[in-house]
């Protein structure tokens, strides 16, 4: 059968010809074995696909989901959105390599003085009857969260940290 | 936030309204509702656990966005889908971009599998088969599709778009669509027919 | 000329655009100290510049590797990494390599950290186990260094 013969076939199952069409090339497949036993093949997996989705659900808490969401809205409810601003659409081939300009030069700069400076960082949060005591070694690149719990409040025994002087310090 | 225990029971068209007037809550009750069959249509175009995960939530945030737009000339749950879609089918592009080879010219040459060439000879390729047995296949066949077959497939049989719908998506001709259609319908057939096969061995 | 360093310098700059955008790519290590020389079945001692960091702040004499994880999270993006049976790591992406990391043992929240992970740095939580051991879990970025990117020539 030539493959555009086939692709008839198809449509017509599926209903996208014309109402003359439909109804000549129904009499032929009616008349030939072959076009018949490929709709009979087309026809049964089209209906087996359509009652037989195989049913997929969310692994994520209802909770934690949504929180992700409402955080999401919340981020991009901050930035004011490329609908609001028309004209940016038709001068932006002349700002964006404006922009790619500056930007890089922000870039290099930051790369320069992001060099000596100390890494941002803050506790958020400490789960119950825990604590988290910080070092950082600046030399080494390294931040060290050391959690404890309330009862036990020592830091590992085994650290050796170092003030900016180079000096031992204790924490105990 | 905790969901009000009130809002589970109050109708879609209730929850939209209040949503488009700016109730969150009534928007996170409509997300419960509809989280999995989102997820699902996600799951099912991408074929991959973590971005199906992460293009339900973004057409969640996008629905809210565009929540004024929503005028009820289909139901929620239909639009939200088509969202989902648009969102899936711009990731399937951008990831397409960024592989080598050109998937289009291989699919549309008729793609490594002759069984589209052949005739049918799987009349009833799900012949006695249980329900749960032939979802689970139905599931591991179209993992084995391409790409662009699956989301064909996945547009016509799961979302009932016409040809010129999912050519208009898919940003191909009606010709392609059919072709695709095809090619993926032979091979799903001759997958169904082919695990049979090996269970009975 | 100036075409050419126009180009040059577009390149680098979409060359960064384009890592940022790809996502984080982290790194994630379970490891597990101790005096004793010998680990248990699933130890191997731990390899490469985290063992050496260790080795350098603490003083115990053995650190082993118990995991090695590899992530990529999306930009504004939440993943989740299992460290063991009892221990995930939930990392969120805030962009401009800011993370925000929760530990979560035994299911419950037990610490939640926002921090920047500007390669080659590590991030490393630790705590006691019993018998003087310790545990850390070492994070990392393995994104390319910014100052590599643009200084490339």
């Amino acid at each position: 059968m030539k493959h555009d013969l086939e692709l008839k076939v198809q449509a017509w199952l599926d209903g996208e010809l014309p109402e003359h069409e439909a109804r000549r090339i129904g009499q032929w497949i009616a008349r030939d074995a072959e076009a018949s036993a490929l709709a009979a093949e087309l026809g049964c997996v089209r209906q087996a696909l359509s009652r037989h989705e195989a049913p997929v659900t969310v692994g994520e808490s209802r909770e934690f989901y949504w929180s992700k969401i409402e955080r999401q809205i919340q981020r991009e409810a901050a930035v004011p959105g490329k609908d609001s601003l028309p004209w940016l659409a038709r001068w932006r081939k002349y700002l964006e390599p404006a922009a790619g300009v500056v930007a890089l030069t922000c870039v290099i700069l930051m790369a320069v003085m992001q060099a000596g400076s100390r890494t941002f960082d803050e506790i958020s949060s400490p789960g119950d009857g825990m604590e988290a005591v910080t070092f950082h070694d600046q030399s080494a690149q390294m931040t060290v969260v050391w959690l404890r719990t309330a009862q036990n409040q020592s830091v590992p025994k085994n650290v050796r940290f170092e003030d900016e002087h180079g000096t031992v310090v204790d924490l105990e | 936030m905790s969901m009000d225990p009130d809002r589970p029971a109050l109708e879609e068209a209730d929850l939209v309204g209040m949503a488009q007037r700016g109730d969150m809550a009534s928007f996170e009750a409509l997300v419960a509702r509809y989280r999995d069959k989102i997820y699902a249509r996600a799951y099912s175009m991408m074929r991959n656990e973590e971005e199906a995960l992460d293009l339900s939530q973004d057409a969640w945030v996008k629905g809210w966005q565009k929540l004024a737009q929503f005028q009820g000339d289909s139901s929620f749950i239909t639009w939200m889908t088509r969202i989902t879609i648009n969102l899936c089918l711009d990731q399937l592009r951008k990831q397409k971009r960024l592989r080598a080879e050109s998937l289009e010219a291989m699919e549309e040459d008729g793609g490594r599998g002759v069984e589209w060439r052949l005739p049918a000879a799987n009349p009833n390729p799900t012949a006695g088969l249980e329900q749960a047995e032939l979802r689970e296949r139905i599931d591991r066949a179209l993992a084995q599709l391409s790409v662009e077959h699956r989301t064909a497939l996945v547009l016509h049989e799961f979302e009932d778009m016409e040809y010129k719908e999912i050519a208009r998506r898919m940003k191909c001709s009606i010709g392609t669509v059919m072709s695709r259609l095809y090619y993926a319908r032979r091979r799903m057939a001759s997958l169904l027919a082919g695990l049979k096969r090996e269970n009975s061995e | 000329m100036r075409r050419a360093a126009c180009l040059l310098f577009s390149a680098f700059f979409l060359a960064a655009i384009g890592a940022a955008a790809a996502g984080l790519k982290l790194e994630a290590r379970l490891v597990w100290a101790t005096n004793d020389e010998k680990g248990g079945p699933n130890c191997k001692p731990l390899d490469g510049d985290l063992a050496g960091k260790l080795h350098g702040m603490f003083k115990w004499k053995s650190y082993f590797e118990i995991t090695n994880q590899l992530a990529c999270i999306p930009v504004n993006k939440t993943r989740d990494i299992k460290m063991s049976a009892h221990c995930t790591l939930r990392v969120e992406n805030l962009g401009g390599s800011r993370v925000e990391i929760t530990c979560i043992g035994e299911g419950k929240e037990v610490q939640k950290w926002t921090d920047t992970l500007t390669p080659p740095k590590w991030l490393v939580f630790g705590g006691d186990c019993e018998n003087n051991t310790a545990w850390f879990i070492g994070l990392r970025s393995n994104n390319p260094e910014p100052n590599k990117i643009i200084s490339k020539n």
